[in-house]
């Protein structure tokens, strides 16, 4: 549904994004990160028709976004990053323009408009003018003026961000419930956020992307990716280290106390899966295990290791 | 067009959300009343009519358009709504159009406020209607070319101020470049087809054949065209600068 071709944007001497290519179709929840500069927000904003590409090309359900702009806006939701909404609007009457504006007209409009409400719960503040909305309700404005003509795409840049959790929750739920007839782009920091909702995840850094996957694929390329934890009672300590030990499966072993107990964390020598093997030696041994889990990694980690200044040179990784 | 209503709509009923807009009503038509009466005396002419009162509107709109027309667009970049606005199905035309015709109307309401002027004189005397009539159309008409002149400028940067002093100094020109005063002045340096074309594009010289009465096709069509230049002239700072 939206298809990015080798699209360059140059500001000035500055090159905020960089030859960067990418295919969202429906159904797709993809997250955008990247650190700050990276040229997120200028990426969806060409997307959405606000800055012009120098050069490349933008289609958007089978509209160019230079050539036809406005019906590329007509197919978009778009909630951009700050300032979203006209602040001396109540709530109710900058939804009603926004519909109006997208073409909605009389019932239609109005049933837009009370859906959108009851989505996003706004009922409360409909006649209290923006500016004196919580931050949580103006993000949440901004949210339903790009839901309330049920776009194709949208096209959300940080939309959760000075929510608490419990909006963030309602926020990811809804998204959730509304994927599935649309192509949907969030840039976020929350890197649970992309765990949690997104069905595949882009890193931008510097206007290239350089990482593109799902969230499990990129969780694998996490240095914590499959560790093994084991939680084990004080008295069997050394009974459990001498049988990970005998494991040549086994690379590393750390070993934290805790009140009483003690937690191992292994590390695998390789592709290869322990965690069976190491409980049925435990079990052997007569050694209890009060805990055990595995690490399924850290997107943190792999943010850092692919964005950060200092990062060492690495070429694509998928 | 749909579009543009709609956008007309908002920033129209958006005036009227603001103080300023209520106290901007009240100075107009105040100094549409002393500048009548004191600086131009209506009262000692002893003719029913409202030359006096249109004879002002000129150096009036100078400062009041520039004060309308400063937050048309510098205040949408400022706030970063631009971009909001930027992003709705409508094309740069039409945002525009939408916004000045909003601007407009709302010039038009002060306008509409100046009708007890209208009343006195009708009770004090019996003044020609009709010119009176042509004359509050083509103060109206000079209006909106203020406006578009205004608009242009504020899509030019994100500060208010800046618009206003730009706009100011612009209407001033506008108004002046054809005006007896500055025309003689140049007389001696400038060949006659500068002045004549001096002449031709002041302001003040338009409107004043307009409020004699005179419904010349001419005078029209100058301060129409010159909105739809200055109005084509905001599309393209528009087009060309969306951020910032």
């Amino acid at each position: 549904m939206i298809t990015v071709q080798n699209v360059t944007r140059r500001f000035g001497r500055f090159k905020a994004v960089d030859d960067l290519s990418m295919t969202v179709p429906q159904g797709q929840v993809l997250g955008f990160l990247g650190p700050n500069g990276a040229g997120k927000t200028t990426t969806m904003r060409m997307i959405s028709g606000f800055l012009t590409p120098s050069s490349g090309k933008i289609d958007v359900c089978g509209f160019d976004v230079v050539e036809n702009p406005v019906q590329v806006k007509q197919k978009i939701g778009y909630m951009p990053e700050q300032a979203s909404s006209y602040p001396d609007m109540t709530v109710l009457s900058f939804l009603n323009f926004i519909a109006e504006a997208r073409g909605l007209d009389g019932s239609a409009k109005e049933k837009a408009v009370a859906k959108v409400i009851d989505e996003i719960s706004l009922s409360d503040v409909l006649y209290q003018t923006i500016d004196t909305l919580s931050k949580g309700y103006k993000r949440r404005v901004g949210l339903a003026q790009a839901l309330v003509h049920d776009p194709a795409v949208l096209i959300l840049d940080e939309p959760t961000e000075g929510l608490d959790p419990n909006q963030k929750r309602e926020i990811r739920a809804l998204i959730r419930r509304i994927k599935q007839d649309k192509a949907i782009i969030i840039s976020t920091h929350v890197l649970e956020e992309v765990e949690a909702i997104c069905t595949r995840a882009v890193i931008i850094d510097k206007g290239k992307i350089v990482l593109d996957g799902t969230p499990r694929e990129l969780l694998a390329l996490s240095e914590s990716h499959r560790l093994l934890y084991f939680l084990i009672p004080d008295y069997q300590r050394e009974k459990a280290r001498i049988a990970f030990e005998q494991m040549p499966q086994i690379q590393k072993i750390e070993e934290t106390a805790e009140s009483g107990k003690v937690l191992f964390c292994l590390t695998p020598a390789g592709q290869v899966f322990p965690a069976a093997d190491a409980v049925d030696l435990l079990r052997r041994q007569d050694v209890r295990i009060e805990d055990m889990f595995m690490e399924k990694g850290r997107l943190e980690e792999v943010f850092y290791a692919f964005t950060s200044p200092d990062r060492e040179p690495k070429g694509e990784a998928l | 067009m749909r579009a543009v209503f709609v956008l007309a709509k908002r920033e129209f009923c958006g005036y009227f959300t603001t103080p300023a807009a209520w106290i901007f009503l009240m100075i107009f038509v105040a100094l549409s009343g002393i500048l009548t009466f004191y600086a131009g005396n209506f009262f000692s002419r002893g003719q029913a009519d409202l030359q006096s009162f249109f004879l002002f509107q000129p150096w009036l709109y100078v400062f009041l358009i520039s004060a309308i027309s400063m937050r048309l667009w510098a205040e949408e970049r400022r706030s970063g709504t631009i971009e909001l606005l930027m992003t709705l199905p409508m094309s740069t035309w039409e945002l525009v159009l939408g916004k000045f015709f909003a601007a407009w109307a709302f010039v038009g309401v002060a306008l509409l406020l100046t009708m007890p002027m209208w009343v006195t004189v009708n009770y004090l005397g019996r003044p020609d209607n009709g010119v009176i009539l042509v004359s509050y159309f083509a103060s109206f008409l000079m209006a909106g070319t203020f406006l578009s002149v205004g608009s242009c400028l504020s899509a030019c940067t994100k500060s208010q101020m800046v618009a206003f002093v730009l706009t100011m100094m612009a209407c001033i020109l506008l108004t002046f470049v054809g005006s007896d005063a500055l025309v003689e002045a140049f007389s001696s340096v400038a060949a006659e087809k500068v002045l004549k074309v001096m002449r031709s594009f002041g302001f003040l010289m338009h409107f004043l054949s307009l409020t004699r009465g005179v419904l010349d096709l001419r005078d029209i069509l100058f301060f129409v065209s010159f909105s739809g230049v200055f109005l084509f002239a905001c599309v393209v700072v528009l087009d060309h600068k969306k951020a910032v």
